[in-house]
């Protein structure tokens, strides 16, 4: 099969999630590692951290720079303004990179951070169609013919805000804040398949836009009694007399503190897991709600366990929530005053993975981590000064933290966009979604209520021939990826296009187009990947197009469109590339 | 990219990103560096046996695959969507089953399961039946993650079943790779399910058609500087090379265009998958598990089941088309001997049908095995519609992951330590055949015709030439080896390290027929891989071990 019959037989499969039902039953997921990994002595703490302790921790991390202090250098310059533009963001284009270039760490990255506030102006579009389910109660009906109509529906509606959802993290004003919803919703993790209805599911969603990077005490109390989340963790079931531990289990171990502290010590007890189960009883969905809020949380205190509890030890008082009784003393202030620093070490070493790098037990890193979390806890849970510092930080742009992450497939994907700056509508966003599915990251479906693990586990012998095959060779060779399509529930699809046209005004912003070709192609490497690769990879992608590079500089335009599409091809398919 | 360039490329493309589990202890990483370590490596994998995994998408159902004609409660439940109608029970089941296969006297395979008329005439078919598990999930992704993990339901395992086997066996793998491997495991299709997920890498291959792959390969030899992004990028560039070196594989094989014994059905593409199997299995690739899959049984409404042409009858006669066909190729092959299949689907469906003429999720279901070396016959009681779950489910009779250790233990002879393992050890993983006792129900034969077992004590005689992974590994201390001898022959057991050195000899002599073992200690060796080696008259064979200090 050719590859353009490769694409269009990828998007004739179906989503792999698209055949929940609702009232599915779910057993209650339970971190626990095989036997066979922990009785030879191996024993990982964490999955990750197994996967991690097997790739030798590089030297010239040693002399890493900690500094928390911002960057002093006036201005940052393209090579870190790129970087910042990926590791905040999803990449920028040229214009967005020379702007950020002139500015100082700390003013590019308010940059970034100002332009995603969520005011009108910036309040996205809904996704298309959310007029339909949005508001709409979840039960039209007992008619099977009214009930199947729902669910194709609510399919499409995942379908739909998994496109709009793509398409808000390749919109320069919002990025960063969607970088973080992808963070937070791989963090407090909950599936479609499950919660099932679109009007939870957007909803929470669109929680972490408005709290992106808001306070994170505050994101607890909010997540825990989230429709969507009292849906997935089955807090909505749970008994006053027989407490469900489902989620009092995940928020410890998953969402707040971890099995045990940096030191290796046990951060709970499965005694504090019952005791506070019992403590978040009370809560349920309100299924009857009318338009145009349906599905809202309801609190009923007869479905509170009111018995005294006593978590991490505490002094036995009838815990419970605020949120749903003001007069019952609150389990999440209760957990952050017992475990703060625990907390704060937690939340602050996955915010490093997921910005800086991946491995945390390097001396460096952890003395970075010290300081972020020390950070959060001085500044009352605020998110935005951890973030903040981080990310224009002496330690963030030290060159040895360039190019040491392996993109997702939706940081590839996005950033081919916004790289090469391609147009994207609904149409061609559903092309993204598909593509993006197939490379392992089906948006709204993750895996488990751990979520996707990420790093390394993103690319096998089967993913990366995938991303060179449908995206890189498409894109690079034919100018597009895919063809148009209609798949059977009603949505559209477009290719993904980069016309010659296109592509040399890409070229053309590229300072040294008219120049040599040796510094043009540099310069589209460095467009392109974080990092240069070796002298020898430089030369034998200028080989492959040899005969035109003495003559590059008076070449006319339409004359440099099958060179161009050479270098590209060959750029994208650098493992470099595949970095960011 | 060249041989020799790879050669020469590997140490230094590799070391960054190498060393897992032996921090110290294995500093002269060199592959093919010595003829003897090419030897070792090249016939590290002990057995030519195939599995092929037949995944049905969706969930199907059991009670219209193997039908229950005779019982009212199918008759009353199955109105709508039944083979037998409640009010002309005898017309319709004259009618509709008399093309059937009929099973034993009270179970018929339906008319899709006259196809495998040959194989279940010539016993090489075993239908096994209710196997499920328990405290059941009815979330297709969930229910498909616990069948694909071997976990119970209540834990959330992030490795595959397949992938862990694999990992025992390969513990290096993927960083072990060189020119002339074959993929581990080869699923057709475009992404790999997490069957195959180890516990560092994913332990298969996903290629829609290996007789046209395209690997990703530019500059994969290039040297990685040794920085966090120089580890990455070795990280990337060793799967370059991996799906060069397949890739390579691939067009040797398949140099010219592989040719089938048999016409394959053109129309059907479970078919077509197993007929990419049947060239993969005939290239000479020393591949052992395949998968393939056929979707669509999530029936939720007209499941149509009695007839073809749509709905689950057009799927089982789909399936039981495309495995004839499968296993009449491989027949005039003349490898059918070594290769086994097995069907499983995450759940089977409701015992009572809906208002849309389909069923919904439910529980346990059949499992078909077919094959030379299986024992054919209808495994376990028939569907029990009385003592149904608070779901209104079947409750399962057999667990899943006996099948699964039945695999692991007695075709491709893992000892059983290391089966329990593989499969974490639950309460239900006896192999099946074995030990399987089922309210009255008289012991059964094995799944196998000649299970290959470890130890005296199952009381079966090993009829082959063959050296058992040791036990435990990875180890410390001391670790146990086991092989068989089918004759009396003079044998030689070595052990060498991952340089291919002969580091100790730990029997040279005269043995007799039947099982033997061979204690090998640690003491005074460095943390690392070492390698295992029987050479006998009738036989040479070579396993891999990791010994931790």
């Amino acid at each position: 099969m050719d590859r353009r019959g490769f694409l269009n037989q990828t998007l004739l499969l179906p989503i792999a999630g698209l055949m929940g039902r609702p009232g599915a039953s779910h057993s209650r997921p339970e971190a626990r590692y095989p036997d066979w990994l922990t009785g030879t002595g191996l024993k990982p703490a964490r999955f990750e951290d197994f996967e991690s302790r097997s790739i030798p921790y590089p030297a010239s991390r040693r002399a890493l720079t900690t500094s928390l202090t911002p960057l002093p250098d006036a201005q940052l310059g393209a090579v870190r303004a790129a970087h910042l533009y990926r590791r905040a963001g999803f990449g920028g284009n040229s214009a967005e990179i020379a702007a950020a270039a002139a500015l100082s760490a700390t003013a590019a990255l308010d940059a970034l951070l100002d332009n995603a506030l969520l005011d009108a102006a910036h309040r996205p579009p809904l996704p298309a169609n959310a007029a339909a389910w949005l508001t709409v109660p979840p039960y039209l009906g007992d008619d099977p013919a009214i009930q199947k109509t729902q669910n194709d529906l609510y399919v499409r509606a995942w379908f739909q805000m998994q496109v709009h959802w793509i398409r808000r993290m390749a919109d320069p004003s919002v990025m960063m804040r969607e970088k973080l919803v992808l963070f937070w919703m791989n963090h407090f993790v909950i599936a479609a398949d499950k919660v099932y209805f679109p009007q939870m599911i957007f909803r929470y969603l669109d929680y972490f836009r408005g709290s992106a990077w808001g306070n994170f005490k505050q994101m607890v109390k909010d997540v825990t009694i989230a429709p969507a989340m009292l849906s997935y963790l089955d807090g909505a079931d749970s008994q006053a007399d027989s407490p469900n531990e489902n989620y009092a289990r995940e928020l410890m171990e998953l969402f707040t503190l971890g099995v045990t502290d940096k030191n290796g010590v046990a951060n709970y007890t499965e005694q504090d897991i019952k005791e506070i189960a019992k403590a978040l009883t009370g809560w349920t969905i309100n299924y009857e709600a009318p338009a145009p809020l349906p599905l809202p949380a309801a609190y009923a205190d007869a479905n509170h366990n009111s018995t005294l509890k006593s978590p991490f030890g505490a002094t036995p008082a009838n815990y419970g929530l605020k949120s749903g009784n003001p007069a019952l003393p609150d389990v999440i202030d209760l957990l952050f005053q017992q475990r703060g620093s625990q907390i704060a070490w937690f939340i602050c070493e996955e915010l490093y993975r997921h910005f800086v790098y991946q491995r945390t037990d390097g001396a460096a890193e952890r003395a970075v981590i010290d300081d972020l979390a020390a950070l959060l806890q001085g500044s009352n849970w605020e998110l935005r000064p951890v973030l903040r510092a981080l990310l224009s930080s002496t330690h963030f742009h030290d060159p040895a933290n360039l190019g040491v992450q392996v993109k997702s497939p939706a940081e590839y994907l996005v950033g081919l966009v916004r790289h090469l700056e391609l147009p994207l509508d609904d149409f061609v966003g559903g092309t993204l979604d598909y593509v993006c599915s197939f490379e392992g990251m089906e948006l709204l479906f993750p895996p488990n209520v751990k979520g996707w693990i990420g790093y390394r586990r993103w690319l096998s012998t089967t993913t990366l021939p995938l991303r060179d095959t449908v995206v890189a060779t498409n894109l690079a060779v034919g100018g597009q990826v895919g063809d148009t399509f209609d798949d059977d529930q009603g949505n559209h699809f477009e290719p993904l296009l980069l016309g010659d046209a296109a592509l040399i005004q890409w070229a053309k912003k590229l300072p040294s187009y008219h120049a040599g070709f040796y510094g043009f192609l540099v310069q589209m490497i460095g467009a392109l990947c974080a990092n240069l690769p070796s002298q020898r990879v430089v030369d034998n992608i200028q080989a492959k197009v040899t005969d035109h590079t003495y003559e590059w500089p008076t070449l006319a335009d339409a004359d440099r469109i099958s060179t161009l599409r050479t270098l590209l091809n060959e750029i994208l398919l650098l493992a470099e590339y595949q970095l960011a | 990219m060249n041989r020799r360039d790879f050669l020469r490329a590997i140490p230094l493309g590799l070391t960054a990103a190498a060393a897992p589990l032996h921090a110290r202890g294995l500093s002269g990483r060199a592959f093919g560096a010595s003829p003897l370590l090419r030897a070792l490596t090249n016939s590290a994998q002990a057995t030519d046996r195939v599995l092929v995994l037949i995944n049905l998408g969706g969930g199907n159902d059991g009670l219209n695959t193997l039908i229950p004609f005779e019982d009212p409660l199918y008759i009353q439940n199955r109105a709508r969507t039944g083979f037998v109608a409640p009010r002309d029970r005898t017309t319709l089941n004259a009618t509709l089953l008399r093309p059937g296969l009929a099973l034993n006297p009270q179970m018929n395979a339906g008319p899709a399961g006259s196809t495998f008329l040959d194989l279940w005439r010539g016993g090489r078919m075993a239908i096994v039946q209710n196997v499920g598990y328990p405290d059941p999930s009815y979330s297709h992704f969930r229910s498909t993650d616990i069948w694909n993990s071997a976990s119970d339901s209540n834990i959330v395992l992030s490795t595959g079943w397949i992938g862990r086997y694999l990992d025992t066996e390969f513990p290096q793998y993927p960083l072990d790779v060189k020119p002339g491997d074959d993929p581990l495991a080869i699923q057709i299709d475009y992404s790999l399910s997490p069957v195959f997920q180890g516990s560092q890498a994913e332990m298969g291959l996903a290629v829609a058609d290996p007789t046209h792959y395209d690997p990703g390969y530019l500059y994969a030899d290039d040297p990685s500087p040794d920085t966090a992004h120089g580890a990455e990028l070795a990280f990337v560039r060793s799967l370059l090379l991996q799906s060069n070196v397949y890739g390579n594989r691939f067009q040797q094989l398949f140099a010219s265009p592989p040719q089938s014994r048999v016409e394959y059905p053109q129309d059907n593409d479970l078919a077509l998958q197993l007929q990419k199997v049947a060239w993969c299995i005939t290239s000479g690739m020393k591949t052992r598990i395949y998968f393939v899959s056929q979707d669509g049984y999530d029936t939720h409404s007209q499941q149509n089941s009695r007839t073809r042409g749509n709905g689950q009858g057009e799927l089982l006669f789909r399936l039981a088309e495309a495995i004839a066909t499968f296993q009449a190729d491989i027949d005039r092959m003349g490898i059918a001997d070594r290769v086994v299949g097995m069907t499983y689907s995450e759940f089977g469906r409701r015992v009572d049908d809906n208002d849309s003429l389909g069923t919904d999720h439910g529980t346990a279901a059949p499992s078909f095995i077919f094959g030379n070396a299986i024992n054919g016959q209808l495994y376990g009681p028939n569907p029990d519609l009385v003592d149904l779950n608070d779901n209104g489910d079947l409750k399962w009779k057999v667990d899943f992951r006996q099948l699964y250790a039945a695999v692991l233990g007695d075709w491709f002879g893992v000892s059983t330590e290391l089966r329990k393992a593989i499969l974490n050890q639950p309460a239900n993983a006896q192999p099946f055949g074995v030990d399987f006792d089922v309210n009255g129900c008289p012991k059964m034969q094995p799944l196998f015709r000649q299970p290959l077992r470890a130890g005296l004590g199952d009381g079966h005689v090993t009829q082959a030439f063959f050296l058992r992974g040791n036990s435990p590994n990875p180890f410390r201390g001391e670790t146990l080896i086991r092989f068989d001898l089918a004759r009396s022959e003079h044998v030689t057991l070595e052990v060498f390290d991952s340089r291919g050195a002969p580091v100790r000899t730990l029997m040279k002599e005269c043995l007799s027929a039947g099982p033997h073992q061979a204690t090998f200690r640690g003491d005074g060796l460095a943390s690392g891989v070492y390698f295992y080696r029987l050479e006998g008259e009738t036989g040479v064979q070579t396993r891999k071990m990791l010994y931790v200090k």
